[in-house]
């Protein structure tokens, strides 16, 4: 099957600084996967470079077979990308920030997506809200809501959690399972860790730009000659010393 | 560390970081030239050299009665602030909270009292700044002394602000016992009756006003003087005075030595006003909440352009089937009318007051009253419509230079460089190209029944039509330029959701954005200008002499709209390599 996310060998540069080196790993349709390092790690640079925001130094990334730096139009058609702080426009209402992606991504029958998408949010009755008038966890629902209409087939989200509620957490993590049940292949990055074991089938786990841990989490354990431990456990016994080797 | 330790750190340290940060930026070429500009820009303002001591100053000039005057004007404005802040408005505080102030000071290991001693102490700060701007933009016309002058507009502005601040910590205490409004209102009443009284009393004391006499050359200043001299030396005005005396002996003083008492008596009045606010125990700590939360909201509004949240009306529908970069049309149409949508109501209201004047003196004119306003209304609406080439795209940011600082989303979209700079400039277009089509349209409308010596009706529909292609295309030009400065000056030029670019090298951007927009469209209007002669020429030649403007104008628009594909193509490349962490 071809993966829906293939990343080769992927590097990226800010001047001297190398954020992220050497990456390679894919996503197959119907996978979650989970991006997981210490602060400072390369996760949001990796999430860009995957979104063809950011320009890989090296290597490639293949989004439904289109490399986005050679093909970025057909790449972007597949993909949603959600930063940690949603990114909206001030003057466009919630149902017009719909009727934006729409146009931009040719979606034909919106409208009842839309719907769909704003009750399962519980955005109904907002639809003439502009963003100013929205909380912190609103305004990523609305971001959501716009991310998930044209039905992407890879789903990247950057700490998608962050200012939700305990109901709106659930919904969440409920759309999220839903949309890689319908196909779509997601890569999310958070520090909340017992979410990505919930969720993820596969973890990546980065420190200081390079990839130190790859696979399902009993591959991980097993790659780490753990015998048990939570996904944190894990997380805490190979970063640290990683973290230690560059403070010395 | 006390709280004053803590805030110097504060203060200093901010400042210091925020000069790092400009110098580091200055390391990129093209800020340092906006700083070079701007540098250059305020010498030629404030570093020429001042006017020598020697010679008389303004108030010198004008003589004794202009020094009195000055005097009692300043306690005019004096004796209003203080019963204004005494009665006036809600019991608030005078000086604002930030958040992080709210949240560091307010919940940390300080008392009230230090904390008000922090505030007292930036105010302080903040007045010597406004001190020295002053004393740098206004020392020559003056004063002949700068460090006298600058230290009495510091006590000064120190003065206003420490009684400002001192008035509404009390009425907060006086709220705090719930006996603000009669506490106020008998203040205000005992103040005005104090001023009064103190006025009446000069004026008795003063004697009749000298008498205007007609036949005499001019007012007969000299008796005025004395009698304003008469009238300030009473004793009730004589204490009223003596702020703004010593203010303006001190500001305007010809030598150190003359300045030293009257800067010895404002000095007075400070230790008076810091000791007291800095004894005074009013709970502030509510008020300060409210004021970080009205300044957050002012910063909000700010950020909106000025304007309130508007109220969202209904907008034409976006199909979902075309050319995707005409989201960013509508989206950005839509903001516009949002952002200008009052603005854009008055520009509206204002053509048609003057379409009802014009109307009005047409009617006026066929009834045999002679005055042809049709004429002056025509000339208002092309000029209006040749403004809006330039002002137009300067006013009206709602494109590339507001969206850039969303590069990521913008980069995140399924379009193309050169698609996205298509979608965000189509939607200003549109709006200045229409208003100058209404514009000009009304313009040979209203010029229509008139005749003009030498340039007939013919000739004005032939200028119209070429003037309909020509001005379009220039006001394209100007977009394109504006957002191709934004591109390659993001930090300075692109409108920030936060805070607007300060500093030197973004105003002085700005200075440079603005002269290298008239350079460019100089050199691109060049080749149109040329094009638009030789094809007028051709026209002529050819037996088409009426429709020479038309079709000068639209070669000149071609040409334009020749140029304009290219540079809307590298803007497009130049958006696909900008770096998002960077711009």
């Amino acid at each position: 099957m071809t993966p829906t996310l293939e990343v080769r060998s992927l590097r990226r540069d800010y001047g001297d600084f190398r954020a992220v080196d050497d990456l390679r790993f894919s996503v197959q349709p119907g996978e979650v996967l989970g991006l997981v390092g210490p602060n400072g790690a390369g996760k949001t640079t990796t999430l860009r470079c995957l979104a063809g925001i950011l320009p890989p130094t090296a290597g490639s990334v293949l989004i439904g077979g289109h490399d986005v730096r050679a093909e970025p139009v057909p790449a972007k058609r597949l993909l949603a990308y959600l930063p940690d702080e949603p990114r909206l426009f001030e003057y466009l209402t919630v149902w017009e920030h719909l009727g934006f992606t729409a146009r931009l991504y040719q979606v034909a029958d919106w409208e009842r997506a839309g719907r769909e998408l704003l009750d399962t949010l519980e955005l109904a009755g907002k639809e003439s809200a502009l963003p100013g008038e929205l909380s912190r966890g609103m305004k990523q629902k609305l971001s959501i809501a716009c991310g998930f209409l044209h039905r992407p087939a890879l789903v990247l989200l950057d700490e998608p959690l962050t200012g939700l509620d305990p109901l709106g957490i659930r919904r969440m993590k409920d759309a999220l399972r839903q949309r890689a049940d319908a196909g779509a292949a997601l890569v999310l990055s958070s520090h909340l860790l017992p979410l990505v074991e919930e969720l993820c089938h596969r973890v990546l786990i980065l420190s200081r730009g390079r990839q130190v841990a790859y696979g399902t989490v009993e591959e991980i354990r097993a790659q780490a000659g753990a015998r048990g431990g939570s996904l944190e456990d894990l997380f805490v016994a190979i970063t640290a010393p990683a973290a230690e080797g560059s403070q010395r | 560390m006390s709280l004053v330790a803590a805030g110097t750190f504060l203060v200093l340290r901010t400042a210091k970081n925020r000069v790092r940060r400009a110098l580091q930026k200055l390391r990129e070429p093209r800020y340092l030239v906006g700083a070079a500009a701007m540098t250059l820009y305020l010498w030629s303002l404030l570093a020429r050299p001042a006017r020598p001591s020697t010679a008389p100053v303004l108030p010198e000039a004008l003589g004794p009665l202009a020094h009195l005057a000055l005097e009692v004007g300043l306690t005019a404005v004096g004796a209003m602030t203080v019963v204004g802040a005494w009665t006036l408005g809600r019991d608030r505080l005078s000086f604002s909270f930030t958040d992080a102030e709210v949240t560091w000071l307010l919940s940390g290991p300080v008392s009230r009292s230090a904390i008000l001693r922090y505030k007292v102490a930036v105010g302080m700060l903040r007045t010597l700044l406004s001190a020295v701007l002053v004393g740098l933009v206004f020392r020559r016309g003056l004063a002949s002394r700068s460090a006298p002058f600058f230290l009495a507009t510091w006590a000064g502005f120190a003065m206003v602000w420490l009684h400002a601040a001192g008035a509404s910590l009390v009425r907060l205490r006086w709220q705090a016992r719930g006996r603000s409004a009669p506490l106020r209102a008998g203040l205000g009443a005992l103040l005005l009756l104090g001023l009064a009284g103190a006025a009446a009393s000069a004026f008795h004391g003063a004697g009749p006003l000298p008498a205007f006499q007609p036949g005499r050359d001019g007012l007969p200043a000299g008796e005025l003087s004395e009698w304003l001299g008469r009238w300030a030396s009473s004793p009730g005005m004589d204490v009223l005075l003596v702020p703004a005396r010593a203010f303006v002996d001190a500001a305007l003083a010809r030598s150190a030595a003359d300045a030293a008492r009257p800067l010895v008596v404002l000095g007075l009045f400070l230790a008076l006003l810091v000791a007291w606010v800095l004894l005074l125990d009013a709970p502030f700590e509510e008020a300060a909440l409210a004021s970080a939360e009205r300044r957050a909201q002012l910063e909000a509004r700010r950020r909106r352009h000025g304007i309130r949240l508007p109220r969202v009306g209904r907008a034409a529908a976006l199909g979902a089937q075309g050319p995707p970069e005409l989201a960013l049309t509508w989206k950005n149409w839509l903001a516009l009318r949002r952002v200008h949508g009052a603005r854009l109501g008055f520009l509206l209201a204002a053509v048609g007051l003057g379409l009802g004047f014009t109307v009005w003196g047409a009617v006026q004119a066929r009834a045999g009253g002679g005055v042809d306003l049709r004429l002056l209304g025509a000339i208002l609406a092309a000029c209006f419509a040749g403004l809006t080439v330039l002002f137009g795209p300067l006013s009206l940011r709602t494109d590339l230079r507001s969206d850039l600082r969303r590069l990521d989303v913008l980069r995140a979209l399924p379009l193309s460089g050169v698609q996205v700079v298509r979608g965000e400039l189509l939607a200003p277009l549109l709006l200045l190209a229409g208003t100058e089509t209404a514009l000009l349209v009304l313009a040979l409308g209203l010029s229509a029944a008139t005749h003009v010596a030498g340039f007939g009706l013919l000739p004005r529909a032939a200028w119209t039509a070429g003037l309909l292609l020509l001005l379009p295309a220039a006001t394209a030009s100007v977009l394109v330029v504006q957002n191709a400065a934004a591109l390659v000056f993001p930090s300075l030029l692109v409108d920030d959701e936060e805070h607007a670019p300060r500093g030197v090298e973004a105003a002085g951007t700005r200075l440079l954005n603005l002269g290298a927009t008239l350079v460019l469209l100089l050199v691109g209007f060049v080749p149109a200008a040329v094009a638009g002669i030789l094809a007028g020429a051709g026209a002529r030649a050819v037996g088409l002499g009426a429709l020479a403007p038309t079709v000068a104008c639209a070669a000149a628009a071609g040409v334009l709209a020749a140029e304009l594909v290219p540079a809307v193509r590298w803007m497009g490349r130049g958006l696909e390599r900008l770096d998002p962490t960077t711009a």
